[in-house]
């Protein structure tokens, strides 16, 4: 299973993590820091996977944004190198050309893509139509949600409670 | 109240929060704390636009730095219990990011979370299924594991889809949820949708990785499906659980070989056909056609220009290793291309298969391949070559190696590498070497030699532990040396004033060494050559006996390796003294002395005396300003040799102050019959030889008579003091009785027979029966009436220091040197390594272990068992609400194990069934049973449960002949 998905800039930025297995506060610090501090100064035409400390890290650079993910040793790690694709192909579809500032400003939104595609460290959708769909429907409760809380009425009936 | 409404207007967005972070100019801590500050008072708001915010920002914050949110725990529930989908939203998220196990609300939002699962919303049950996901705790998932197994038959495919895979975590926190669920997971693997069934495949295939065994009935569903599988997901996870399948039942992979062959042949997908790879080289091992095929594609692989492929190529080819070498030797070329590829881990991982390949036959070969790398590689990598080739040749005691010559040279090669970090190895090894292999020490001399008269490696700090090596070796070794001349020039040259005094020391002790054994030489040789040919007999005569006396000598002096002048005086008469008393002994060392002897011979002829006057002068020259050292070492050496080198020149009658008079060396050669005796006493205090020591030569030392471990630190009554180690006392006593033994010659009967049970356990480190002085009892007996103490030590540092004779390893065919070998020295490496398995076997394997393997257990196990599943289904009576009504509450969960139960058990008996649809039957079976029984009252129920366990229990009994070996895993036979 996936432990954890991390993803960081070039300057070693932390842009999203996804712990899903236990790591405490301190935990997760040192992984982010060990981790970018292994990762970064790989160059270019080096393989994808490090082994780190028993299991294995698989990441891949997209522009400046590195997506790491962490697995078991017996885990494929070419099937985890497409999950990684996977995700930053719904996110280039969802956000059109996604780049690094839509996930600084969407980070929320970038969460909510990650848990329609993976559940409890594993895939659970493979389709990338579905997995837009599920968003755009959510989006839609949302906007709707939004819409209402925001109308006049609502305003009013708020201050005047 | 406005002020809600003046809060929500002013607040700051995320999008502020994120702009201003991104173009602040105050740093960014204090632009954190700042920010913080703000969110801490708008979380407090009353409105919940104004607190979702507060908490959407507090998450950003806390993923961008780790910062503790927990403080905000309660208010993110709040958001979470908002009506509204879009707070909703942003609290699940705050809660799945920052809550974990102690997170003290959790204890509150179980209602809350029962609630959304059961939702008509399916993104808010899909919603609290992944805030599930993560931060269940065993409470959390006993208490929803009845919501969880409703939604897995839920009509909406998002919800049973998710469903499906939280059970994993479910499980895992709660191992008894796969008494209730179990069923329904498997019966997902027939859904109607293929991500379901991906889900399930998944899950069951994380729970097999963990303990394949309970899973090997299921394995003509997973051939079915692999068969029919279009998707490559899908197909990567059933590969890789016939991969764990398969090791536990070999009938198994006789069947799967050939459509695991088919999958690699026709898909495109690389990283479904490196699981295919990865299951033949794990589960297929035996099947040849599996594994050629296998190598075919890891060829390919390796030969990619992608690193990703490379690096996985030469990983898979490892375990193939012990059980299929032609693999790897097929593909020796490109595993050893990649020693230079510009990835370490490739490198790193084209190392370990190398020195996996290493055999007698091509060590030679390997290591000098793996050398050309380790001088043209970087240094980090040069010395995992340099370590590599260290551990591989030395592994066991230096199986591998039958030209030590060659090894020997290779060992000063590696001191030579300028980037070498590993010169403590090599320092032990050239030791080792010296010490073990008796025939390849002229070798190790003239490497060492080599390695000493370099005066530029004297520069290089990392080389001086070699160097002291080499040093020690010279001196010890000094009898096959051509020219010890030379060899104490290089040991003096003005440059050695860089080395540590350690080192240094160790330098001057070889100059000691060297320089007794010349003179001796010299004195001997002319001597022997001389008229006098009747001193020589004589002489040889005495060293041969002296040589034991001062074996004696040196225990007492309990091994010192720095012999002080002192005892060189004391010496001559006392082992003068025992000469005649031990005229008679055997000879221990013959063989030593023969070979020293005749290259003496040898050597004699090239020392001439001018070489012995020069060598002196050099030695004054040279010696005398390092009496003036500040390192006490240097200077107590420095002095030590100085003394016997004045002692040495007074007997000759040399002076200092003239050089090269013809006159001395007619004086020298005169005084050469009195010296000779003087000498040879002073050059047998260094000949007796240093053995290997074995490293469990500390246990074999008994615990002294005087020595007190226990009782004095008891009588301190220190209250901290605990002896956790058992055999420190038990020493201790054994210790005691052997010595009581011998101090009173007698032994009570209890005693003896421990005493006999003792001996018999650590025979090492017991005198042998006749004693070691062997039949001269005019010596041995005295000894251990006097001092029992001096004999046990005498025996033990012994024992240690000689190589035992019927360890030696038995005689090969080939001539290859014979390496002393203690008779307890075991491969250091050879530690059992921990199994992945051992590691992981849990509650939770065992628990499905039980929920598969219950009905056949039963039969034996009966009643005690059944009341314990009942209390277990009295435990989870409350929270087993569902469709049903209360009444039937306990009947309904007794079914659901039972049905469960009876899926197994059905299966087992429609065993020879050809096709698998048992699965929908067995549950028509147990669904009718189970709406049979809703209908009666509880009395009545309970009656019918006690007669149904009872009928169930009978047939059981009828079928029991059939099944007497539980272990044995039911697999259909279509597939066998």
């Amino acid at each position: 299973m996936i432990h954890f998905v991390l993803l960081f800039s070039r300057q070693g930025k932390v842009r999203l993590t996804k712990w899903y297995s236990p790591y405490s506060q301190k935990e997760r610090a040192k992984v982010i820091r060990e981790l970018s501090g292994v990762i970064l100064p790989r160059g270019p035409k080096l393989c994808n996977f490090v082994e780190w400390r028993g299991v294995k890290v698989v990441y891949k650079r997209y522009a400046s944004l590195y997506f790491c993910m962490c697995i078991d040793s017996e885990d494929n790690e070419l099937e985890c190198l497409e999950i990684i694709h996977h995700y930053v192909q719904i996110l280039d579809r969802y956000f059109g050309n996604v780049c690094e500032l839509d996930l600084i400003f969407n980070f929320h939104k970038a969460y909510f893509i990650l848990d329609e595609v993976l559940i409890a460290g594993e895939l659970q959708e493979s389709s990338k139509k579905s997995v837009a769909r599920v968003i755009a429907a959510q989006d839609a409760l949302v906007d709707a949600a939004k819409e209402q809380a925001a109308s006049l009425s609502n305003i009013i009936a708020q201050a005047t409670r | 109240m406005g002020s809600s409404v003046m809060e929500s207007f002013f607040q700051r967005s995320l999008d502020d929060l994120v702009k201003g972070l991104r173009v602040q100019v105050i740093g960014e801590a204090r632009y954190v704390a700042k920010a913080l500050e703000e969110t801490r008072k708008e979380i407090k708001s009353t409105d919940l636009h104004t607190k979702a915010v507060a908490v959407q920002k507090l998450t950003y914050l806390h993923m961008l730095q780790g910062l503790d949110i927990s403080w905000a725990a309660f208010h993110v529930v709040e958001v979470m219990s908002s009506s509204k989908f879009c707070f909703k939203k942003i609290g699940y998220l705050a809660a799945s990011q920052s809550f974990h196990e102690g997170t003290e609300v959790l204890l509150l939002i179980t209602n809350l979370l029962r609630k959304d699962l059961g939702s008509k919303n399916e993104y808010e049950a899909g919603l609290a299924l992944d805030c599930l996901s993560r931060i269940a705790t065993p409470d959390l998932a006993r208490d929803l594991t009845p919501e969880v197994f409703t939604m897995l038959t839920s009509s909406r495919l998002y919800v049973r889809k998710k469903a499906t895979l939280v059970l994993l975590k479910v499980f895992s926190k709660y191992p008894d949820a796969i008494r209730i669920a179990f069923k329904r997971l498997v019966e997902k693997l027939e859904d109607s949708d293929t991500q379901v069934v991906g889900a399930a495949v998944t899950v069951l295939c994380e729970l097999a990785i963990s303990d394949p065994k309970p899973y090997l009935p299921l394995a003509p569903e997973f051939y079915r499906l692999l068969a029919n599988s279009s998707n490559n997901w899908l197909s990567i996870k059933l590969v890789k659980i016939f991969g764990v399948l398969c090791p536990v039942e070999p009938r198994l992979a006789r069947k799967i070989a050939e459509p695991i062959c088919e999958q690699m042949r026709k898909t495109g997908a690389k990283s479904l056909v490196f699981e295919c790879i990865r299951t033949v080289t794990l589960g297929l091992s035996e099947h040849a056609g599996a594994v050629e095929l296998a190598v075919e594609k890891l060829k390919e692989f390796m030969a990619e220009e992608d690193p990703n492929l490379r690096y996985l190529g030469l990983q898979s080819l490892s375990p193939l290793m012990s059980s299929h070498p032609w693999a790897l030797t097929e593909n020796k070329l490109l595993i050893v291309r990649c020693l230079k590829d510009a990835d370490p881990s490739i490198q790193v991982e084209s190392l370990r298969l190398i020195t996996g390949m290493v055999s007698e036959d091509n060590v030679i070969e390997t290591v000098e391949i793996l050398l050309q790398y380790a001088r043209s590689s970087e240094p980090v990598f040069c010395n995992e070559l340099i370590s590599a080739i260290l551990s591989t040749c030395s592994k066991g005691i230096y199986d591998l190696i039958t030209d030590f010559t060659w090894y020997v040279q290779v060992l000063g090669a590696i001191a030579r590498l300028p980037n070498c970090e590993h010169e403590a190895e090599v320092e032990r090894q050239l030791v080792d070497i010296g010490l073990r292999v008796k025939s390849v020490r002229g070798d190790l001399l003239k490497v060492c030699r080599e390695l000493l008269m370099d005066p530029a490696l004297l520069d290089h700090a990392h080389l001086h532990k070699a160097l002291s090596a080499a040093a020690w070796v010279v001196g010890e070794f000094a009898e096959v040396a051509h020219d010890p001349f030379q060899l104490i020039e290089a040991l003096l040259q003005p440059r050695t004033k860089l080395l540590p005094a350690s080192v240094h020391a160790v330098y001057l002790q070889s100059v000691l060494k060297i320089f007794v054994f010349s003179t001796h030489t010299w004195v001997r040789g002319f001597v022997s050559t001389g008229d006098q040919g009747g001193t020589a007999v004589v002489e040889e005569e005495f060293e041969k006996n002296s040589r034991e006396g001062v074996k004696d000598q040196e225990e007492n002096l309990s091994g010192s390796a720095g012999i002080s002048s002192p005892v060189f005086h004391d010496l001559n008469p006392n082992s003068e003294e025992r000469i005649d008393n031990r005229q008679h002994k055997k000879p221990m060392v013959e063989d030593k002395e023969g070979t020293c002897a005749e290259s003496n011979v040898h050597l004699a002829t090239r020392i001439s005396s001018r070489l012995i006057l020069e060598m002196m002068e050099l030695i004054r020259v040279n010696v005398s300003p390092l009496l003036n050292s500040v390192e006490m070492e240097v200077q107590e050496r420095a002095s030590n040799l100085l003394g016997l080198l004045k002692k040495v020149q007074e007997i000759l009658g040399v002076r200092n102050d003239k050089l090269h008079e013809p006159m001395d060396i007619h004086t020298m050669e005169q005084h050469s019959s009195t010296a000779a005796n003087v000498l040879a006493g002073i050059q047998s205090i260094f000949s007796v030889e240093p053995g290997p020591v074995s490293l469990l030569a500390q246990s074999k030392v008994t615990v002294p008579k005087g020595l007190d471990l226990v009782s004095s630190l008891d009588e301190l009554g220190h209250p901290s003091y605990v002896d956790d180690d058992p055999g420190t006392e038990k020493d201790w006593e054994d210790g005691r009785f052997f010595l009581k033994k011998s101090r009173d010659g007698s032994i009570s009967g209890e005693t003896s027979s421990l005493l006999a049970l003792h001996r018999e356990k650590h025979v090492t480190f017991y005198l042998p029966n006749q004693a070691y002085f062997g039949d001269s009892n005019d010596l041995s007996q005295p000894l251990q009436e006097d001092a029992p103490m001096l004999s046990d030590r005498l025996a033990d540092s012994l024992m240690l220091a000689e190589p035992k004779p019927q360890g030696s390893k038995p005689p090969q065919a080939k001539a290859r040197p014979v390496v002393i070998r203690l008779e307890d020295e075991q491969e250091p490496f050879d530690h059992p390594s921990k199994s992945r398995k051992g590691l992981k076997v849990d509650i939770l394997s065992t628990t499905i272990r039980e929920v598969l393997m219950e009905n056949k257990t039963k039969s034996w196990a009966t009643s005690n068992r059944r009341d314990a599943r009942a209390s277990t289904s009295k435990h989870h009576r409350r929270s087993h609400r569902s469709a049903k009504s209360k009444k039937h509450e306990r009947n309904e969960h007794g079914d659901v194990v039972q049905a469960l139960d009876e899926t197994i058990m059905s299966r087992d008996a429609i065993e020879d069934d050809v096709n698998s649809p048992q699965i929908g039957k067995a549950e028509k079976r147990s669904d009718a049973s189970s709406r049979r029984h809703s209908k009666h009252s509880k009395n009545h129920a309970q009656l019918t449960r006690e007669n149904r366990e009872g009928m169930r229990y009978s047939r059981q009994r009828a079928r029991s002949p059939l099944n007497i070996q539980p272990e044995v895993a039911i697999i259909p036979d279509f597939l066998l």
